[in-house]
């Protein structure tokens, strides 16, 4: 029984992260801000959306499968709120039962384990009803799937059996056990026979139900005598026990997926609350096959700004769709490296199934997105600065696929321009030849111009332009580079704003 | 409770075996000494010894390595056994399976003895038989389809053959499987209910927790972790378990009464010559095994041709194997020298700065031809010795130092005695003679010890500080500890043969710390 909000059932689980490329992956676009507005400050629905987002879906079906149940959470939001809090109840009521001290006691485990199991058949037996009134309500496959699985194998009769191994494991009529003889003629893989099995006959009653045996009798000052009869009685149902155990492990992790799923959407739900407040326009996006190197954005914002600022922000049309590269150059603080993350989240939050803040997004799948920034708070020296530039983007390449997305943020500009764009050049056309889509944000004139000669049938220029009075727009164009970058704006900006300066 | 059958005989000459791993003719085994011999500790073979035999307390191994042998006859057999066992795996292999069996063997049997419980005490019984069957049919089977080439592996082989077929092997193993069996067909059922205890057989009941599980399984996420359940063995019974135990042999006799039957008929079932074989073999064993990590240091050891006729020596990068194994433990290097005593040398006179390895040397000697008679492997690439009558060391007893006049006569006594004692065929290790005295009395004394050896005609090996010991004719041979040049306070432990020269160490440090003539003299002079 597994939850299938997430994938369909039988999906193939997550594949294991290299956590280092993830934290870049999660400093470079800012993706803390997102996180904490999906958590709005459920810790869990947190951590489970740093896990979840970062872990691109592959496939147009897996995309369009959570876009389906995602819509449904919008649909009927209070329903899967409810569904959230059922779990997340059982499972708080589950903490609460004493654990004891000695946790590996049979007794304990036994009594424990019948208790946990108690609450979880009333959490279950709740979530099914929910499950049958609001089967009408949703259209999804995942939510299908997960209403089906409730009423089906949340059967009144499996419920009925749960209940009654429930009350024989509290073994109120003594115990009925089996054993084998080991090597050492010592008693050895016991079983615990049904207990309190029907009501015994008169014959049985005298006989204990076998017809030849033999009877022996505790004294009752014999302390030790009654000492080791518990200690049998405790091999006996040790096997039962854990099973009983386990099964409320199993349970457990039932619930605990069930919610995890949940707090997911849950997620989604908070963000669109937050989104739709800062006055965002909102769609879901239309994910395409690998091949068609799609990336076509109309009003496309950022939604870091967004969820930082609300209004005015700003929103970019791309039309990149069969180039593997863009390349964005143009005027500092001219809103190029929000338009790279704009990008970059955009991307990533269509790779989960999300909605995207763009009245409309249509973009290849690809299997990870890497960024590759300049980390500016490194105060090293120049030269070690290169080498843990060049260093990580070997991880990057270690790990990337042709399926990914590389985004760079001017990288290579730790050395003299010549070198970093003669080594950004063989980069960029490695990672483009092996079939990696590249969004990379440079100001290295020789680099963006090299790429311009080589023609622009593979390659998409954007820039950062300023108006006739310079200036910016914070919007980006379609155009070839210009030899220099706006930095004189930039100072002429502080210094004229500031007066003449002495 | 019987006496364990593994307990060797006291007696250490194994008369009733039918074949001995350490001596072709097993009616003609010696006894063996109870006590390291007089020159063990000098020699630091006692460490070796004590280290060797550690894990293998319960064999006795230390009676077999006290006795060195002079017949080339027995040290050839096992070189031939040894070097099988060394540089053929599978016979190796096989014999460390058979050996482990056997521990096995004794575990189930002490278990036996330390039971209260009669029916656990034969259950243990019958283990200990089947571990015992299990083993020697799985060893003779594998060494049979072998090509082992020494006599001693042959006499085995031949002789597992032969027992693997006898009637008294064949019924053992038969019979404890008949019990086995019938044992292991039971099931039977406990009722307990407050403090009533009822006992009755097993009616198919089925398992309940295993009906627990099938009702949860739907439950099963990817990763669930399954719950142990913890092994009962070898747990004793307490005397309820016991108390059950009882009413189950109740009611169910015949299996019990096949086991105590069985107990009653192979009391003593482990056959004299296997039990003599399993003790044996581990003086091989826990040679190789003391010797591997010194092997996995790059340190050599060789098989040396042995000579009862010849007194010529050659030893190529040997080493003391005590101090070998200390060091290898502290990842330190050993250094190896080479020992050679050509045509009419006798007497090996090694002079040198102390703390340069002198003794060590004197020891490596000894060392050399000590394992050499116990027919092992020795230290060093390549080697040829003398196989002794009698060995002897005169080393200096730290006590009665007060008594300076004490200590002379003492060691004049120890040496006198040695003397009267030892013939051509001996080997005498003198260290430091005579350093309670006079250097002109050492000199003189010393002089006259070593031309009575001469004259004996034994091997000897003389660590003196007196250079004139190693100038006393064709006889005598010198070595010296060298020193680095470089640097003279890293003492390179090596030894070479070449004469006496008196102070080049403290030449060479004088020289490091510029305190030589020619510099002192320059230096006040400026």
């Amino acid at each position: 029984m597994k939850s299938c909000l997430l994938n369909h059932q039988g999906a193939s689980p997550a594949r294991r992260r290299d956590g280092e490329l993830d934290q870049e992956l999660v400093d470079d676009l800012g993706l803390d801000d997102l996180f904490d507005a999906m958590a709005s400050g459920d810790e869990f629905i947190r951590g489970v959306v740093r896990q979840l987002l970062p872990d691109s879906l592959r496939t147009v079906d897996q995309i369009r499968y959570r876009q389906a149940v995602l819509r449904d959470c919008l649909q009927n939001q209070s329903t899967v709120r409810e569904l959230y809090h059922g779990a997340v109840d059982c499972l708080n009521r589950e903490k609460q039962v004493w654990r004891g001290l000695f946790t590996k006691h049979i007794e304990s485990m036994r009594s424990r384990s019948v208790e946990v199991l108690g609450i979880f058949l009333e959490g279950l037996t709740n979530l099914r009803s929910l499950a049958e009134r609001a089967r009408h309500d949703f259209e999804s496959d995942g939510f299908g799937e997960l209403f089906d699985l409730f009423t089906q194998e949340l059967s009144d009769e499996y419920l009925d059996t749960m209940r009654k191994h429930l009350r024989r494991m509290e073994l109120r009529s003594g115990v009925q056990l089996s054993a084998a003889l080991g090597d050492e003629n010592q008693g050895r893989a016991y079983r615990l026979h049904m207990p309190e099995k029907q009501k015994p006959g008169w014959w049985e009653r005298v006989t204990g139900g076998s017809a030849t045996g033999y009877t022996f009798k505790i004294d009752e000052r014999d302390e030790s005598g009654a000492r080791a009869l518990s200690e049998l009685r405790a091999r006996g149902i040790e096997n039962a026990v854990h099973a009983l155990a386990e099964s409320a492990d199993h349970v457990h992790d039932f619930l605990v997926a069930l919610r995890t799923d949940l707090a997911f959407y849950l997620g989604c739900l908070n963000l669109h609350t937050a989104l739709t407040d800062a006055g965002a326009p909102l769609s879901f996006p239309v994910p395409r096959q690998r091949a068609e190197l799609a990336f076509a954005a109309r009003d496309l914002r950022d939604v870091v700004l967004l969820l930082r600022s609300g209004s005015g922000v700003v929103g970019n049309d791309v039309e990149s769709s069969g180039r593997p590269l863009v390349i964005v150059t143009g005027a500092n603080q001219g809103g190029k490296s929000t338009f790279l993350r704009s990008c970059g989240i955009a991307q990533l939050m269509a790779q989960a199934g999300l909605f995207v803040t763009a009245e409309s997004l249509s973009s290849s799948v690809c299997d990870r997105i890497f960024t590759h920034y300049r980390r500016e708070e490194d105060d090293e020296m120049e030269s070690g600065k290169f080498d843990e530039e060049l260093r990580r983007l070997r991880n990057i390449t270690e790990s990337a696929t042709a399926a990914s997305m590389v985004l760079f943020n001017e990288s290579f500009a730790a050395t003299n321009e010549s070198e970093g764009s003669e080594i950004a050049l063989e980069v960029l056309e490695a990672l483009c030849a092996a079939g990696v889509r590249v969004f990379c944000v440079t100001h290295m004139y020789a680099l963006s111009a090299a790429l311009a000669r080589r023609g622009t049938g593979a390659v998409t220029f954007l820039r950062a332009d300023r108006d006739a009075d310079g200036n910016r727009s914070f919007r980006l164009v379609a155009g070839a580079p210009r030899p220099t970058s706006h930095g004189q704006d930039l100072y002429r900006m502080i210094f004229d704003s500031a007066g003449r300066s002495p | 409770m019987r006496a364990n059958p593994l307990q060797p005989a006291a007696e250490d000459s194994s008369t009733g075996c039918a074949f001995s791993i350490l001596y072709p003719d097993a009616g003609a085994v010696p006894p063996l000494p109870d006590e390291d011999p007089a020159y063990f500790a000098d020699l630091n073979l006692d460490q070796v010894v004590e280290e060797l035999t550690a894990g293998y307390a319960e064999h006795r191994l230390a009676p077999f390595f006290r006795h060195p042998e002079q017949d080339p006859a027995v040290v050839g057999y096992r070189q031939a056994v040894l070097h099988e066992l060394d540089t053929v795996p599978e016979p190796s292999d096989q014999v460390w399976n058979f050996v482990a069996a056997m521990r096995s063997v004794r575990g189930c049997l002490g278990r036996a003895r330390d039971m209260h419980c009669r029916y656990q005490q034969q259950a243990c019984f019958l283990r200990a038989a089947q571990r015992y069957c299990q083993g020697v049919r799985q060893f003779g089977a594998a060494v049979e389809s072998m090509r082992v080439t020494s006599s001693g592996l042959r006499s085995l082989v031949d002789f597992l053959t032969r027992y693997r077929a006898s009637k008294a092997f064949v019924s053992l193993e038969q019979r404890a499987g008949e019990v086995d069996q019938a044992l292991a067909a039971i099931r039977y059922c406990v009722h307990i209910k407050g403090s009533r205890v009822r006992v009755s057989g097993y009616g198919d009941e089925p398992d309940y927790g295993a009906e627990i599980r099938r009702t949860f399984q739907k439950f099963a996420q990817e990763k669930a972790a399954e719950r142990r359940t913890r092994r009962s063995d070898g747990l004793e019974l307490n005397h309820v378990e016991m108390a059950v135990l009882e009413l189950v042999a109740k009611l169910y006799p015949e299996p019990f009464a096949l086991l105590e039957r069985f107990n009653s008929e192979f009391a003593d079932f482990v056959d004299e010559t296997i039990s003599s074989f399993d003790r044996e073999v581990h003086f091989y064993l826990a040679y190789l095994e003391f010797i591997d990590p010194l092997r996995q240091a790059g340190l050599r050891f060789c098989f040396p041709v042995v000579s009862t006729s010849g007194k010529e020596v050659e030893a190529g990068q040997t080493f003391d194997i005590a101090l070998a194994h200390k060091l290898t433990q502290a990842n330190k290097t050993v250094v190896c020298n080479d020992l050679r005593l050509h045509d009419r040398e006798r007497i090996l006179v090694i002079t040198g700065p102390n703390q340069g390895g002198k003794t060590t040397m004197a020891r490596t000697f000894a060392q050399v031809h000590y394992l050499a008679a116990l027919g092992l492997l020795v230290p060093g690439s390549e080697a040829r010795v003398y196989l002794f009558d009698q060995l002897f060391t005169h080393f200096e007893h730290g006590e009665n130092l007060g008594d300076l006049r004490g200590k002379l006569q003492d060691d004049l006594l120890r040496m006198r005695s040695i003397l009267d004692t030892a013939t051509d065929r001996s080997i005498v290790i003198l260290n430091e003679l005579f350093t309670s005295t006079s250097m002109a009395d050492a000199s003189e004394m010393g002089t006259e010890i070593l031309l009575r050896m001469i004259e004996l005609g034994c091997l000897c090996v003389c660590v003196t500080f007196i250079d004139e010991l190693s100038r006393l004719g064709k006889a005598t041979v010198s070595m010296v500890s060298v020193v680095d040049p470089e640097d003279p306070a890293i003492r390179t432990y090596q030894l070479v043969r070449r004469p006496a020269d008196g102070h080049s160490y403290a030449e060479a440090i004088a020289e490091k710390y510029g305190l030589t003539y020619d510099r002192i003299k320059e230096r006040v002079l400026r």
